[in-house]
């Protein structure tokens, strides 16, 4: 189910990269909402730590839709590394193939 | 002794999260391989304090955290230790290798080129993931917080790696490794598909620059080791488990026997399983067994890492490995057959034009053996949506009774038997089979009746006219 809702985050990340939709702030949250709830509840308390270039910022990941909403520069940041998750995970598969994986 | 210079700031979440781990366990860790370990916190962790260190000829590599931006490294208050344009002087011949946003983008690059021997440096910022647990005093904190654990655990195989004697690209490429194998732990030990991709994703934003040749310590000081892993699975169906036992031998290239620690990774993607253990190494083997509950009932690939930490033993410093090996476990549930014995269907008029069909399928149920399933599930499923279920007996055979509305004119009707089994002994399977009734003999009466009496009264019309 995480697994599922996570991957439409990245199918929407990749659409708005390609230029197939425009970003909206208020439906990238929505869909990081979708997420969130989908998880374990220790999960959803847990901190994530964004290094931003006015410092660092810290928030419980169920803070995490209000601050995309907010803030439409983390959105962004967001998308963007949501959108390299082909590149990403064939480069990780592809270490892991030195270990007859 | 070759040396670690370690800055560790101490003024805000990103740098104080770090620390326990610098001042605790990893300083802990670098000793046991017999390297020097010069710690600059908080206050010290600045300029004039990382130069002096690193001045020191036996200071080789320059580890810790900080911030960054392309031409800067920065230490406690975020004030500039590195920037571009500099000589750095006191790194020359030397190993950066701190974790800073961005310094892979023009610093590193700089200091390579001003004679620093080599560094690794992020091309973009990084997030991570924390829990609210913080590491006990001691205690190993990787146990303590394993989101954050696994972020540190592939930052500190650069810096472990060169201590036992490793180049910088074997160090490198372990340290990539690494990230690969925590993103996998997270994904299926703790189902956190979002914090295994950052892992994932800050394993292709680091990057290595210089020399890959380049060594913290002679290569003679130490003695190379190759890990054999020797894996096999059984599926048990009295414990509902898949037991698989790793059995791994290190070997050293001078005949001794090495000991010290290493962590045994299983995953699974057909199960999402994950484990991860961490044994001790006694004589050059060990063995782990894991038991891994059924969940699904299929072929199951299991991946195994292993990772040997190495380290001094004695006179001799073995170098560390990572080896994997892949095995496949058969689900063992017995094929099994249907076989129909009997199908009737008595069809009972109760009106005109509503009948009733009463059907019985008898038949037994057997394995690939020819021996009876007992207590398994069967269905019977007919053309138009009609279920109806029973279960077999001690000698597999099985009754299912019910019924239906055919329509008036309908002869025969089409179904299956689909037998589940316990889902874990046996696999499912089905037999088809036909009903076969007269149709509505009332209705056919009735309407042969009526139309006779239609046609009389048009001829009787007819002929007054």
């Amino acid at each position: 189910m995480a697994e599922e809702k996570f991957m439409k985050l990245v199918e929407y990340a990749v659409k708005v990269k390609s230029g197939l939709f425009a970003l909206s702030t208020r439906e990238f949250a929505q869909h990081y909402s979708e997420y969130i709830a989908s998880l374990p509840e220790h999960l959803q308390k847990s901190y994530i730590v964004i290094l931003t270039a006015d410092g660092p910022i810290v928030v419980q990941r169920c803070q995490l839709p209000e601050l995309i909403s907010r803030s439409p520069e983390i959105a962004e940041k967001l998308l963007e590394d949501l959108a390299r998750y082909k590149e990403v995970t064939e480069h990780s598969k592809q270490l892991l193939s030195k270990l007859g994986w | 002794m070759s040396t670690f210079v370690v800055s560790a700031p101490y003024y805000e979440i990103v740098t104080y999260l770090w620390c326990p781990y610098y001042r605790i366990w990893w300083k802990r860790e670098l000793e046991s391989y017999g390297t020097g370990y010069t710690l600059l916190f908080a206050d010290e962790a600045q300029k004039s304090f990382v130069a002096e260190a690193m001045s020191k000829p036996d200071s080789k590599v320059l580890i810790g955290a900080g911030h960054g931006a392309r031409c800067i490294f920065t230490g406690q208050y975020s004030r500039n230790i590195y920037v571009c344009g500099e000589t750095f002087e006191e790194l020359k011949g030397k190993c950066f290798a701190p974790v800073s946003c961005h310094v892979g983008e023009a610093l590193l690059p700089d200091m390579i080129s001003k004679g620093v021997a080599c560094g690794i440096g992020e091309r973009d910022p990084y997030y991570f993931v924390v829990s609210d647990e913080n590491p006990k005093k001691g205690e190993d904190p990787r146990r303590e917080d394993p989101l954050m654990a696994c972020f540190i655990e592939a930052e500190a195989f650069y810096s472990r790696w060169l201590a036992a004697g490793r180049t910088a690209r074997e160090a490198y490429d372990a340290m990539q490794l690494a990230y690969a194998l925590m993103a996998e732990y997270v994904t299926y030990a703790l189902k956190d598909y979002e914090t295994a991709y950052y892992i994932r994703l800050d394993a292709r934003n680091r990057l290595f620059f210089g020399d890959g040749e380049w060594r913290m310590r002679p290569k003679e000081e130490v003695v190379d080791t190759t890990i054999g892993i020797e894996a096999e699975g059984e599926r048990d169906l009295d414990t509902k488990v898949d037991r698989v036992t790793v059995t791994v031998q290190i070997t050293a290239a001078n005949n001794t026997k090495p000991t010290g620690r290493a962590d045994v990774l299983i995953v699974t993607q057909e199960q999402d399983y994950g484990r991860l253990e961490t044994v001790e190494v006694k004589d050059g083997t060990f063995t782990v067994t894991f038991e891994i509950p059924l969940r699904v009932l299929t072929d199951t690939v299991y991946r195994v890492a292993v990772i040997y930490y190495g380290g001094k033993q004695d006179e001799y410093i073995y170098t560390p490995q990572i080896a994997g090996k892949a095995i496949v476990v058969k689900q063992k549930a017995k094929k099994t057959t249907v076989t129909i014995e009997k199908a009737e269907c008595e069809r009972k008029d109760e009106t005109v034009m509503i009948s009733r069909a009463d059907f019985t399928v008898t038949g037994t149920v057997t394995d690939e053996d020819g021996k009876p399933v007992p207590s398994g599930t069967v269905e019977a499923v007919l053309e138009g949506g009609v279920k109806v279920s029973g279960t077999t007996d001690e000698n597999g055979r099985f009754t299912v009774k019910g019924f239906f509305y055919p329509e008036p004119l309908e002869t025969k009707r089409s179904g299956s038997i689909v037998f589940r089994g316990d889902w874990i002994r046996y696999a499912g399977s089905s037999a088809d089979f036909t009903l076969k009734y007269p149709p509505n003999i009332k209705f056919i009466l009735f309407t042969a009746g009526a139309f006779a009496a239609l046609v009389l009264l048009i001829l009787l019309l007819l002929t007054f006219v």
